[in-house]
């Protein structure tokens, strides 16, 4: 009996035996990140001028999304715009077809905005109140097998807004020459001013983590 | 896992010799320590332990301990370089970063009792050996990373036993658990201290 009870313990501890991540984010804002990315091989102090377009260009994997409106293409511009003058980078006129070459911008600035829906299930099982486990979900867009028990399905939108620093000189391969890359990614949920906030103080840290962008004479 | 169905059956072999079974359920509370501490620096209130032990005679017994601690730390605002699955390129990414450390020990324990079954309570110290399932998982915004090894532990440990009577009792004790470091040292050398206190079933042949 005894054996029986042992065994069984057992058993449960095993079905338990998977692993528990209690707690983590709570709130929209704890999802947010600021991720760069750089050439290793380019030299920042080489250049001094840059242009950047006057609009946002949207991309999105949902064609039921709404058109974004480009009333906030201006702040988001200004802030990416005054963080590469204040690393000591000069802004001049985009160049056109007439420019010569020789006074093209160092670089090119271009900004994106990036939407996307992500759709995950969940198993709502009669035991997910008392298991800390079972209540956990996962995303399984590809499962291919037909669940037995009901599934819940959410989705929920992603917002990045990616920044890249483009040399005007050409690569062998004719790649673009992307010096370093700077995206603010995050939940795109709330209201336009708390997303604008936030997008803007990710933009800021992905300049406050690149110190290596800032030219060496710059305070003069 | 084979050594362990080897130890079993070993143990099962013993039967006639043994005179008490002793089924016993902990709640641990870990520190982390060293390479442990690096990764989530707080103590894991999030653990538990069953242990079945046979009596070789008074002083001695044999058993096994399965057990399972999760520690986790929210370090707010933090930065740390990283690189996607695919290629090299190394991205450096700022924001909160949840930790989590899972740990399952599955030792074979074998324990010296310093008195004999008449005393009121009964201090023992042991030793146990076996493997330790661990997992290293981290969370930055939409990204997580995870890894997970088996790794050799050895784990020493103090404590005693306060039967209260033929067939319960209660358990307290503390044991220092070590596990070598695996998959080149992304998975630490497990370095914790854990406080065990619970309750035990006795059966007496």
């Amino acid at each position: 009996m005894k054996r029986l009870l042992f065994l069984l313990l057992t058993g449960l501890f095993a079905q338990l035996m998977v692993s528990c991540y209690p707690e983590g984010a709570d709130n929209i804002e704890d999802y947010d990140v600021a991720i760069t990315n750089y050439d290793k091989s380019a030299n920042f102090n080489e250049l001094t001028t840059f242009s950047i377009p006057d609009s946002v260009v949207f991309f999105s994997n949902d064609k039921n999304a709404t058109p974004p409106s480009h009333a906030f293409d201006a702040e988001i511009l200004d802030v990416v715009t005054n963080n590469f003058i204040a690393m000591g980078y000069t802004k001049v006129a985009d160049p056109t077809a007439e420019t010569p070459v020789d006074q093209f911008p160092s670089f090119i600035v271009t900004v994106s905005a990036f939407s996307n829906v992500n759709y995950s299930y969940f198993v709502d099982n009669w035991y997910n109140n008392w298991d800390w486990y079972w209540g956990g979900w996962w995303n399984g867009p590809f499962n291919p097998y037909y669940p037995w028990y009901p599934v819940s399905v959410y989705s929920y939108r992603t917002g990045s807004v990616v920044v890249e620093m483009i040399s005007t000189q050409q690569r062998k391969d004719n790649k673009a020459n992307v010096l370093w890359t700077g995206i603010a990614d995050g939940l795109l949920q709330g209201s336009d001013a708390f997303i604008l906030r936030r997008i803007k103080s990710q933009l800021d840290q992905c300049f406050v983590q690149s110190p290596y962008l800032t030219k060496m004479n710059a305070s003069e | 896992m084979k050594k362990l169905f080897i130890i079993a059956i070993c143990l099962f072999g013993l039967s006639p010799f043994l005179k008490a079974q002793m089924l016993n359920l902990n709640y641990q509370i870990s520190l982390p320590m060293n390479q442990v501490k690096d990764f989530t620096d707080n103590a894991s209130f999030r653990g538990f332990d069953l242990e079945y032990h046979h009596f070789l005679g008074e002083h001695f017994s044999v058993g096994a301990v399965i057990g399972w601690n999760v520690y986790y730390q929210d370090k707010k605002h933090t930065s740390g370089n990283f690189t996607f699955s695919g290629n090299d390129n190394i991205y450096t990414i700022t924001g909160n970063q949840y930790r989590y450390i899972n740990t399952v020990p599955m030792l074979a324990v074998g324990r010296y009792y310093f008195t004999d079954n008449t005393t009121a309570v009964r201090p023992f110290f042991g030793v146990g050996i076996g493997s330790s399932w661990t997992e290293k998982h981290l969370e930055v915004g939409q990204f997580s990373s995870t890894i997970s090894r088996w790794q050799f532990a050895v784990a020493p440990e103090l404590g005693m036993y306060i039967p209260v009577n033929d067939q319960f009792g209660f358990n307290a004790g503390v044991r220092y658990n070590y596990a070598t470091k695996a998959a080149n040292g992304r998975i630490p050398e497990i370095q914790s201290f854990t406080f065990n206190i619970g309750v035990i079933f006795m059966s007496a042949r």
